[in-house]
């Protein structure tokens, strides 16, 4: 029997020497839902994100995701992991295509599975030069999208966004939250930072962190009667004493 | 499979760049071409006045040997001061016959003629006193003269009976090319990756530190390969130089020095900030060390006892050794398996470091 979380963490700390980066976080993100995590720079956030995708190991404390163990399954937990950041992680001298077939190689992507996935790009992009345009050449939205669906080619239960909306306008980024919903409704589970307090709106349940601690969890509309205020903005600065 | 996605990213990238491609290949060419003559340290036609006290048979013979040689050009000093002609750089040796040279001669009696060097440049003046020092054998062969010499040294020159500059340069060059070329390559490799933002996708996924390691040398391995050969074509051709070895073996260390030199660079570039820091480490750390302190153009034994220990660290050190064994003595395997576990000692060395501090990036 599967739990219907899709990642857990318990009582987790990361110290840099003297210095307490993430101080004892406990959080649990349900399947399919679109979590947000919010926090000001250096509140905590990046090192939380770094220790959930097996990247740097944790002082002490334990996280769950997909069911799998990161500290003991790092191997594992990293195939069930998509992450997509503002830089979009794309190579900008490969052609969009060509970026594809290396995220399929390095995840091992079945070939048709791959052939599919092209397909779907050029249908979305309504372009027929995929092979041979540089994915530099691409407009902003367009690279954002391919991002995307390199991201997911090789089918995460879970997927990080690390601000992956910064710099796009907001029709852009309208748009994207449509694809990440969409995602959802599919039964992915999405965990999403930003600084874009419109953004915190959309989510099913965010956290804030401040200081390595998570001072605050709920939906939107729970947070916003708790602290008697109308938006999120006002949600966050009060919630960081601010 | 992972590595052969690494493996083949990195040939786009490779292929994408046509400009660092052309330079790649024209570079050592280039280089190839100025160092082989440019760095000739065989003089000839060397100008000389030659004095004639003695008017004699003898001397006129001796004269005619001076002037059969390559190496020395006689010019008509029409009386001018050979100190003016020292100075204005028209002669660089003078060649005084004393009188009595011939009667001397024939009464076997040891004689001598003078012979004056402009020592400006010392390693010159060596270089014409031995020639003046063949001229004189040859002219004493010439008519028949032994004189009395308790021990005569019978020289042989083995392995470059001509003393050819060449034969001594083209390994030398290959040797500093390479190292060169290969740190050069893989140095901006992994700092290229840190700029660009890609290596957190690197980071997240399950590649494994040391699959990224080799999947980024292996391209660049080739690509030297054929750098390398060029460079052999053209010592071949342009500057005949022999390949009296296997030329399978030329191959096997020219391949276990090319990952010596990628390896190298990508320890550099797990190490370095910025791709300018990595490139112009990868230069710094190659060109001087193998110029000066490879054995190259200054003989090790002549150096301090320091710097011969430093010389160990100096991988160009242990290439020079193989490639000059395998062109031009055709050493076998066995007689070069010491400057080889050289090689493969230095090469496994860079791989743990920049695969541990890689691992340590990725960390972070």
């Amino acid at each position: 029997m599967m739990s219907n979380d899709a990642l857990t963490i318990q009582n987790l700390t990361k110290k840099f020497g003297t210095f307490t980066a993430v101080d004892n976080i406990s959080l649990t993100v349900k399947k399919g839902e679109v979590f947000g995590f919010l926090g000001a720079n250096g509140a905590g956030k990046t090192t939380t994100i770094r220790m959930i995708c097996a990247l740097l190991e944790p002082t002490s404390g334990e996280i769950e995701l997909d069911g799998l163990s990161v500290l003991r399954q790092p191997e594992e937990v990293k195939m069930r992991i998509g992450y997509m950041s503002q830089k979009f992680s794309l190579y900008q001298d490969l052609t969009p295509f060509e970026n594809m077939e290396f995220f399929s190689e390095i995840y091992n992507v079945a070939p048709e599975k791959l052939a599919e996935e092209k397909e779907n790009l050029a249908a979305e992009l309504k372009l027929n030069n995929l092979d041979n345009i540089l994915t530099k050449e691409l407009p902003l939205g367009y690279k954002q999208r391919l991002a995307l669906r390199t991201t997911l080619i090789h089918d995460p239960p879970i997927l990080f966004l690390d601000e992956a909306t910064s710099g796009v306008d907001p029709v852009g980024r309208r748009q994207f939250w449509d694809q990440i919903y969409e995602l959802s409704a599919a039964g992915k589970t999405v965990f999403v930072t930003t600084h874009y307090m419109d953004e915190a709106e959309y989510c099913h349940r965010l956290s804030i962190m401040d200081k390595g601690k998570i001072v605050q969890t709920g939906t939107p509309a729970e947070l916003k009667d708790k602290f008697d205020v109308s938006s999120m903005q006002d949600v966050f600065l009060q919630a960081i004493q601010y | 499979m992972a590595l052969l996605g690494i493996i083949t990213k990195e040939f786009y990238h490779i292929m994408r760049d046509f400009r660092t491609l052309i330079i790649l290949f024209l570079m050592p060419l280039l280089q190839m071409i100025m160092f082989g003559y440019a760095l000739n340290l065989e003089i000839q036609k060397v100008e000389i006045t030659i004095d004639d006290f003695d008017h004699s048979e003898y001397s006129r013979q001796l004269i005619r040997a001076f002037q059969g040689s390559d190496f020395f050009e006689i010019i008509s000093d029409d009386n001018q001061d050979l100190e003016v002609q020292f100075f204005k750089r028209a002669i660089r040796g003078h060649l005084t016959i004393p009188n009595g040279f011939a009667k001397n001669m024939n009464a076997n009696q040891p004689t001598q003629v003078d012979f004056m060097i402009d020592a400006s440049n010392s390693n010159d003046a060596i270089l014409i006193e031995q020639y003046a020092m063949q001229t004189l054998l040859h002219f004493k062969e010439l008519i028949g003269v032994k004189q009395y010499v308790p021990v005569e040294i019978n020289q042989v020159f083995r392995f470059n009976p001509e003393l050819k500059s060449t034969y001594f340069m083209v390994p030398g060059l290959l040797a500093l090319l390479m190292i060169m070329i290969t740190t050069m390559l893989t140095s901006i490799t992994l700092v290229r990756e840190k700029e660009m933002g890609t290596m957190t996708l690197l980071k997240i996924s399950p590649l494994h530190s040391f699959e990224i390691i080799i999947g980024k040398v292996v391209p660049y391995l080739l690509l030297s390969l054929l750098v390398g050969t060029i460079i052999v074509l053209v010592g071949v051709i342009l500057f005949q130089v022999p390949v009296r070895g296997s030329i399978l073996l030329l191959y096997f260390f020219l391949l276990l020095y090319c990952l010596t030199g990628l390896s190298f660079g990508m320890m550099i570039s797990s190490l370095a900030k910025t791709q300018q820091v990595a490139m112009l480490f990868a230069l710094m750390s190659t060109v001087l060390p193998t110029l000066i302190l490879a054995g190259f153009i200054f003989p090790l034994a002549a150096m301090p006892k320091i710097l011969q220990y430093i010389s160990y660290i100096i991988p160009a050190r242990y290439f020079l050794i193989i490639v000059r064994g395998i062109m031009l003595k055709d050493n076998t395997f066995i007689e070069l398996l010491k400057p080889s576990l050289a090689l493969i000692g230095f090469s496994t060395i860079f791989i743990i470091v920049s695969t541990k501090k890689f691992k340590t990036y990725l960390e972070q």
